[in-house]
């Protein structure tokens, strides 16, 4: 592996996690990608788990309308979207929002 | 012997499935399926000797699925993939708004928002685009309706493939899917300043009857001063269209549904213009059995006021049985069913989650 590109830890919402080979709401789980920003780490997501990479992203392989990403504590909106930065030590949560009705 | 009779119910949170003897009173219900998610169509596949429950459940966030049930409804289980645009075309799905089976025993034709046309020859394991409707010059040029920019009719009939999208028209192919052409002679469109533009128009539902090959029926957008735009049928297989209002308290509505074993009779349900619910409050299905020549109110059983509901493009079928029951679904949530090609209704369901889709079959 490239020892340039990060390795950053990333928790998925648990309604997917099975499609992890995890069980159906695991609380505690978390993956670890490498990537040196959000677009490259949500491709290298695609390489190692499409199921879970077609349910966060639609076709131009951006986050649907309501599922949010965040590093750290920053929604990544906040930072540079899809080209935040992410370094050794981040943690990167994605999650769905707060909407429906 | 009775048949069975299985009711699919696509609705704003998920998927509820009813079945029983076609004679029983009550009939057993399952649901929630794919909780929180909702359903614009449902199919019930009848060609192979193990009917399949298909059912398309879009998630607001995880995306959508084709999820495929072959124990009438019990089990279900996605395909491999789902509808997509390619990357580079700039279009991301929104919607899944019909599912239909093609011409062989296991393929599906998928309408989409926005609006475009996806083929799976294997059961909806993988979809391609097909590509002379959904790169037609004209895709980029219709607009969405209230509902979004939908394909929402297939309809193989009569040698021709027919599409209805709103708001775009009636397109048909009439060389096996490789090219397709606007047919809207006679189809209105109230809301645009040419009233019957080549293209353009806000078709809400196509439906015919196989035994009438050169024959259609349409409910387009009606409600507007000219009271011939809302309901009409084709006797060239879609070529033109001629009003069939006449007598209706509204050419304004959704669903059109054919009787399976009468091709002159045809059922809408009328709706206020302005509300787009029953009439005064006042639901009924019409039925003409005269090809929309005569109509006629059917009400026996549903409330004779204050019900302000709607009935979705996909909230209205009729089962296949000897004498078949019509069946819709409202956006209260209520699911009837009017015995007899509709003579009586009864409230199957009266709290379901707001009624997209109702599909029945007996099998």
């Amino acid at each position: 592996m490239d020892p340039a590109v990060p390795d950053i830890r990333v928790t998925i919402p648990p309604a997917l996690r099975s499609l992890c080979g995890r069980r159906r709401g695991t609380q505690e789980f978390d993956l670890t990608l490498a990537a040196r920003d959000i677009r490259g780490l949500l491709d290298e997501l695609g390489r190692r788990h499409p199921q879970v990479h077609v349910c966060l992203c639609d076709e131009r392989g951006e986050p649907r309308p309501h599922i949010n990403v965040f590093v750290n504590n920053d929604h990544v909106r906040a930072r540079a979207g899809l080209e935040t930065p992410l370094t050794a030590g981040d943690l990167v949560t994605i999650l769905p929002a707060v909407s429906g009705g | 012997m009775a048949g069975r009779v299985v009711v699919a119910v696509g609705t704003k949170k998920g998927l509820f499935v009813f079945s029983g003897s076609t004679g029983a009173r009550r009939l057993e219900s399952r649901g929630p399926f794919f909780p929180g998610m909702p359903l614009n169509t449902v199919l019930i596949d009848q060609r192979s000797k193990t009917p399949k429950v298909i059912a398309v459940p879009s998630s607001p966030w995880f995306g959508t699925t084709i999820q495929v049930s072959k124990d009438l409804g019990k089990k279900f289980k996605p395909t491999k993939s789902a509808p997509a645009f390619a990357a580079d075309d700039g279009r991301t799905l929104k919607n899944v708004w019909s599912l239909a089976p093609g011409r062989d025993r296991t393929d599906f034709l998928c309408g989409v928002e926005p609006a475009a046309l996806f083929r799976s020859d294997d059961g909806g394991e993988s979809w391609e685009k097909v590509a002379g409707i959904t790169d037609h010059a004209h895709a980029r040029q219709w607009h969405p309706g209230n509902g979004g920019l939908c394909l929402h009719t297939i309809l193989n009939h009569g040698g021709a493939l027919h599409l209805g999208i709103s708001t775009g028209g009636h397109y048909t192919s009439r060389d096996g899917e490789k090219s397709f052409a606007p047919e809207n002679s006679g189809v209105g469109a109230g809301f645009a300043p040419e009233k019957f533009p080549e293209f353009g128009q806000c078709v809400h539902k196509i439906a015919a009857h196989p035994d009438r090959p050169e024959r259609l029926y349409m409910q387009n957008h009606g409600g507007f001063d000219d009271p011939t735009l809302g309901v009409l049928r084709s006797d060239d297989n879609g070529k033109s269209w001629k009003s069939i209002a006449k007598g209706l308290p509204s050419d304004f509505g959704f669903p059109i549904v054919v009787h399976p074993h009468d091709p002159e009779t045809v059922y809408i349900v009328p709706l206020a213009p302005a509300t787009r619910t029953c009439p005064d409050g006042q639901p009924a299905v019409w039925r003409s059995e005269n090809a929309g020549e005569k109509w006629s109110k059917l009400s026996r059983g549903l409330p004779k006021k204050d019900a302000w509901f709607t009935v979705l493009r996909d909230g209205m079928d009729i089962d296949g049985g000897r004498r078949p029951s019509i069946w819709f679904g409202t956006t209260t949530g209520q699911l009837w069913r009017g015995r007899e090609g509709g003579e009586s209704f009864e409230c199957v369901a009266s709290s379901l989650p707001p009624i997209h889709s109702v599909k029945a079959a007996v099998v």
